[in-house]
């Protein structure tokens, strides 16, 4: 037989159980496979080389008395603090940039306004008619009180 | 019987995550051996294992939100071990080696003259006989059947090297048990 298939047969037989009829198929004509897979369930049978290791009453106790710990406690909770920390402020802070957005989109149309009416009310100091920015402006220029002083050329003969 | 052990695991595992610790208990009474022998095979002393192994059954005990169910437990278990073996390494800064370029065949073989002369009375002698990298590979093939690729990356080998010593063991075994039953 080739060692391949051999090796295939063993594999098979160790994942998923003598099964299969391909298993039993490859052994009938196999006797080194045959001899392998009665290996394999002595072994089983016999149980693990790892069943001589238990934990000590001292070794379960100290990890129970570690793992009641309030730190580990904690520490088992720690992911999903911090990612509710992290949204919270992920939240605060799109909410501050949305706010602040608005807050200077609102007072950029408002320079913005001021800024274009002002060469219109340069624009209407030709005769062309007043925006009603440049009226107030007018009125106001109007309503405020006006101081002469005399000039330094009056007195240039 | 496999496939019950599986349901049993992931019975205690959605307990664990649900803080039962007595759950957990079961869980480090069931796979202690398993993290000792393994710790073992790494040429780790027994009294450094039972410290190592400790640390990671904490370990897990507080990152088991993150174990999938998809994969297997002793894996993720061994992979906790391992790492938790190499943080030991490099705080005590014994060895700046890494455990993922370790060769398997550099494996420390602890055997007394005596044990290394294989008798013929039972499995324990047969076990005996083994090498602790051997034996590694035959409790997580055999007994906990992890693949391949899985014992390679575990033991920091090629899957092709732990395929080539499983079946090189196997047909080791196969010749002692033919001598053994007749």
């Amino acid at each position: 037989m080739a060692k391949n298939e051999c090796e295939k047969i063993i594999d098979l037989a160790i994942e998923q159980g003598n099964t299969g009829g391909l298993v039993d198929k490859h052994a009938r004509h196999c006797p080194e496979c045959a001899a392998a897979l009665a290996c394999l369930l002595w072994l089983k049978h016999s149980g693990s080389p790892t069943a001589g290791f238990e934990p000590s009453a001292s070794y379960l106790g100290q990890i129970d008395k570690k793992i009641s710990a309030p730190r580990v406690l904690a520490s088992s909770n720690v992911s999903t603090g911090i990612k509710a920390v992290v949204a919270a402020f992920i939240a605060t802070a799109l909410a501050m940039a949305i706010i602040t957005g608005l807050w200077s989109n609102n007072a950029s149309d408002h320079t913005s306004k001021n800024i274009v009416t002002a060469p219109s009310a340069l624009d209407n100091a030709n005769g062309e008619a007043l925006t009603e920015t440049a009226e107030q402006n007018g009125k106001i220029e109007n309503s405020a009180p006006i101081m002469q002083f005399t000039s330094p050329a009056d007195d240039v003969d | 019987m496999i496939q019950r052990t599986e349901i049993d695991n992931n019975e205690l595992i959605e307990m664990v995550k649900k803080g039962n610790k007595q759950a957990f208990c079961q869980l480090v009474k069931k796979y202690y051996s398993t993290v000792i022998y393994f710790l073992l095979g790494h040429g780790v002393s027994r009294s450094d294992a039972e410290d190592v192994s400790q640390e990671a059954f904490i370990n897990a005990f507080t990152k088991i939100d993150q174990y999938k169910s998809s994969g297997s437990f002793v894996g993720w278990l061994l992979r906790i071990a391992r790492n938790q073996h190499i943080d030991k390494l490099r705080k005590e800064k014994k060895a700046e080696i890494s455990v993922d370029t370790y060769d398997m065949q550099e494996f420390p073989d602890e055997r007394t003259p005596e044990s290394q002369v294989v008798s013929s009375c039972g499995v324990d002698d047969i076990f005996a006989g083994l090498r602790s990298r051997e034996r590694v590979i035959l409790e997580l093939r055999v007994f906990q059947v992890l693949p391949f690729a899985e014992i390679a990356e575990l033991m920091g080998s090629s899957e092709g090297n732990v395929r080539l010593v499983f079946h090189r063991l196997i047909n080791k075994l196969r010749k002692l048990h033919q001598e053994k039953v007749g």
